[in-house]
């Protein structure tokens, strides 16, 4: 019998590992077993953060030269800000960001509540709606921009088939915002409305039973008690899509490639082109931390209203 | 003993084996990396010419990419230092990373390269250069055409003659009219670059300023970017997101009047057999006061290539006029080298476009812009003729924003040798 919080006397290391263990104590070796992981993050995560950082109080560009050039201050940042390209950017990001989230939530939660259960066909159905999930960005670009050619493309066909004539998907500056949109909705919804699945099937089936009883309807049972339940996941969900979201550009690449002009440039996107395509190094990094500071914000916030929403469940 | 002993024989035997290849590998052919794009053209004739290459003991392999993806490849194999091309196509537009490249003087002198070729192309603002020095050799020109249907244009009374886009602009309601369920013009307007086609004919101011600087003519550029604006009417319903392709089979289909594209991509299947516009188009001289678009695809070997002479024998083989008529016959890939378009054969069968095909190549130039200067100045133009922006303010905005982009040095010396720096 072994004391809790110990190692049973059966599984004590012996040999190098039992000596070491004398020698550094229990967290000792613990930590010097995390050590080679830690040291993976650091050089991989941590450290091209803190370069990139450095890099966007200078003055670099690789085209021009393969060494870095003079500290500049924050006049990267200024310019930044001060640029209308990066501010149409933002822009475009931002109802990009927050319109393809809400009809993933709306959707998502839709095909939760109706997929809800066990049986073969909810199972199956479930596994059939994943897909585009599964599929490549790079895929779903390519295909929607297929499918979305207004001359030739299926989906303008197909509606002219039945008498409506399809709008010009891509070539339209409005029509090629909503396009993407849709297209980042139908990829993630599948995301959204498994989550949510799993959160409904562990809602206790009591509760739910005992408000039918006491006359609670379908709606009724929703508004007051499923919602309620779901909300903490529901908001993590929502951060991890809007944050996702923030980032995307694979999809954009494929299919708009940004335009019509600017008018579907997202800041990933902009990033990608100013660091990759024009070399403009430390231009990019200060976007690049500017987009990130964006992002911890938003997690920030999100984390501080799913506190809030924890909080509500236990005072009621 | 005995076991150590075979097991020494044995990873002698090995080691021997190892040198052996490796020593065999050394002797055999030169291997040359080549990088072009793929258009089913440039790299069909790449392969072709690479296959018969190999007699010469280098074996050259060819590496094909779309357009955008070539030009982002050559760049981050530069730039990056992994020296994975030994030979590259390209462009004005990889002017930011031109340091990087072999100059190449010595090897045109010694092998008196430049005799023959169409008048002026290897010369700074239409080919490439390097502190006075030549980097690119040409390979295959086109230029912006306007290719139209002589029945539909006659049908309006139009002849084919159209000083500036303004004068097409009008025209086009004649030929819209006479020719109904017809549309006037297509063009690749899904890739955001080609808009620059338009501008570059359109408008005839310089771009670069007397200190160095990129900069417009704003009310001459203005007028251009309106005139544009107002021609994009006349594109084909729901046509403001066409690929070359679409483009092409529009004017085929003869859905529209006319087409606006290089003309390399579409001439050979405008009289190919079968083809509904066989024998019922031509080609005009392109409008405007500024100049075509040229489309001078070059070989640069960069710098770290090792064995640069096999890189300059392919380059020959490639580029020089002993594959030239072949090369456009099969390819359509348009000759560098005059005496190809003295061919009596060649000359009777193209008589119907070759005198504007070739005055074009006698007037188009490369604007002197660097890739991310003519970004901005494409989907800005993009966004004018969608209505997102005004000319004015879309111009103005571009004008702005050019001052913080660098020219790359080798663009002062195009801009210099091709008359479009401010004087």
């Amino acid at each position: 019998m072994s004391i809790p919080g110990t190692i049973p006397e059966t599984r004590r290391p012996v040999g190098l590992v039992a000596r070491l263990e004398r020698r550094l104590g229990e967290t000792g070796i613990l930590l010097l077993f995390l050590a080679p992981a830690m040291l993976v993050i650091a050089v991989a995560q941590f450290y091209p953060l803190a370069s990139s950082a450095i890099l966007s109080f200078f003055d670099w560009s690789l085209a021009r030269s393969p060494t870095v050039g003079p500290f500049i201050g924050l006049d990267n940042y200024a310019r930044t800000f001060k640029d209308p390209i990066f501010a149409g950017t933002v822009t475009f990001t931002i109802v990009f960001a927050i319109s393809s989230t809400l009809l993933q939530l709306a959707c998502g939660l839709g095909i939760a509540l109706l997929t809800v259960g066990e049986s073969y066909t909810l199972r199956f159905v479930r596994t059939l709606l994943m897909l585009p999930m599964v599929i490549a960005p790079i895929a779903v670009g390519t295909i929607w921009r297929m499918i979305l050619a207004a001359r030739v493309g299926p989906l303008n066909q197909g509606l002219a088939a039945i008498g409506i004539d399809g709008p010009n998907w891509l070539g339209d500056p409005m029509w090629a915002a909503f396009s993407l949109i849709m297209i980042d909705a139908w990829e993630w919804t599948p995301f959204v409305a498994v989550t949510l699945t799993a959160a409904l099937t562990s809602l206790p089936g009591d509760l739910l039973r005992a408000a039918s009883v006491d006359g609670a309807g379908r709606w009724k049972s929703f508004r007051y008690i499923v919602f309620p339940m779901i909300l903490p996941v529901l908001v993590l969900v929502a951060m991890f899509r809007l944050i996702e979201a923030f980032l995307t550009l694979d999809i954009v690449f494929t299919t708009t490639a940004g335009g019509p002009g600017y008018a579907t440039h997202t800041l990933s996107f902009w990033i990608y082109q100013q660091g990759l395509k024009y070399f403009n190094i430390s231009y990019a990094a200060a976007s690049s931390w500017i987009m990130l500071l964006a992002c911890v914000g938003i997690a920030l916030a999100f984390l501080a209203w799913r506190r809030q929403v924890g909080k509500w469940q236990v005072s009621r | 003993m005995i076991r150590r002993t075979n097991a020494s024989k044995l990873a002698a035997t090995v080691a021997a084996s190892l040198v052996g290849v490796a020593l065999a590998n050394g002797a055999a052919a030169a291997e040359l990396n080549f990088s072009v794009m793929e258009s089913g053209t440039y790299d069909k004739a790449a392969s072709q010419i690479a296959a018969e290459f190999a007699s010469t003991g280098t074996d050259v392999k060819v590496f094909a990419f779309p357009w955008a993806v070539l030009r982002q490849n050559n760049t981050t194999d530069l730039i990056s230092g992994t020296n994975q091309y030994d030979v590259m196509s390209g462009g004005y537009y990889l002017a930011d990373v031109y340091s990087y490249f072999s100059t190449l003087d010595d090897y045109i002198a010694r092998d008196n390269y430049g005799e023959g070729m169409i008048a002026g192309l290897l010369s700074p603002g239409r080919s490439e250069f390097v502190a006075g020095k030549s980097i690119g050799i040409p390979y295959g020109i086109d230029a912006y055409g306007l290719i139209y249907n002589t029945e539909m244009l006659e049908k309006a009374g139009v002849p084919p003659e159209f000083a500036s886009w303004a004068d097409l602009a009008a025209a086009c309601d004649k030929i819209v009219a006479a020719n109904p369920g017809t549309a006037c013009f297509s063009h690749a307007t899904g890739s955001p670059e080609q808009i620059g086609g338009f501008f570059f004919s359109g408008y005839a101011g310089t771009y670069i300023s007397e200190d160095g600087k990129y900069a417009l003519d704003v009310p001459a550029a203005t007028a251009a970017a309106e005139e544009i604006t107002a021609l994009w009417k006349y594109l084909p319903e729901k046509g403001t997101a066409l690929t070359f392709d679409e483009a092409h089979q529009l004017f085929k289909d003869q859905q529209v009047a006319i087409t606006v594209t290089y003309p390399s991509f579409i001439t050979n299947s405008l009289d190919a057999e079968g083809s509904p516009v066989a024998g019922k188009w031509g080609m005009s001289q392109f409008p405007g006061q500024g100049f075509p678009w040229l489309s001078l695809w070059q070989l640069f070997i960069p710098s770290a290539t090792e064995d640069k002479d096999a890189a300059w024998a392919w380059i020959k083989a490639y580029a020089g006029p002993e594959n030239a008529k072949r090369n456009l016959v099969e390819h359509n890939i348009g000759s560098v080298w005059a005496a190809t378009y003295e061919d009596p054969e060649l000359k009777e069968r193209n008589a119907h476009f070759w005198p504007a095909l070739t005055a074009g190549f006698a007037a188009a130039k490369n604007p002197p812009l660097s890739g991310e200067a003519q970004d901005l100045l494409t989907n800005t133009l993009q966004d004018i003729v969608n209505g997102r922006v005004s000319a004015a303010d879309g111009i103005g905005s571009v004008a702005a924003q050019w001052a913080n982009i660098p020219v790359p040095p080798a663009m002062l010396e195009a801009a210099a040798g091709s008359d479009l720096q401010e004087k």
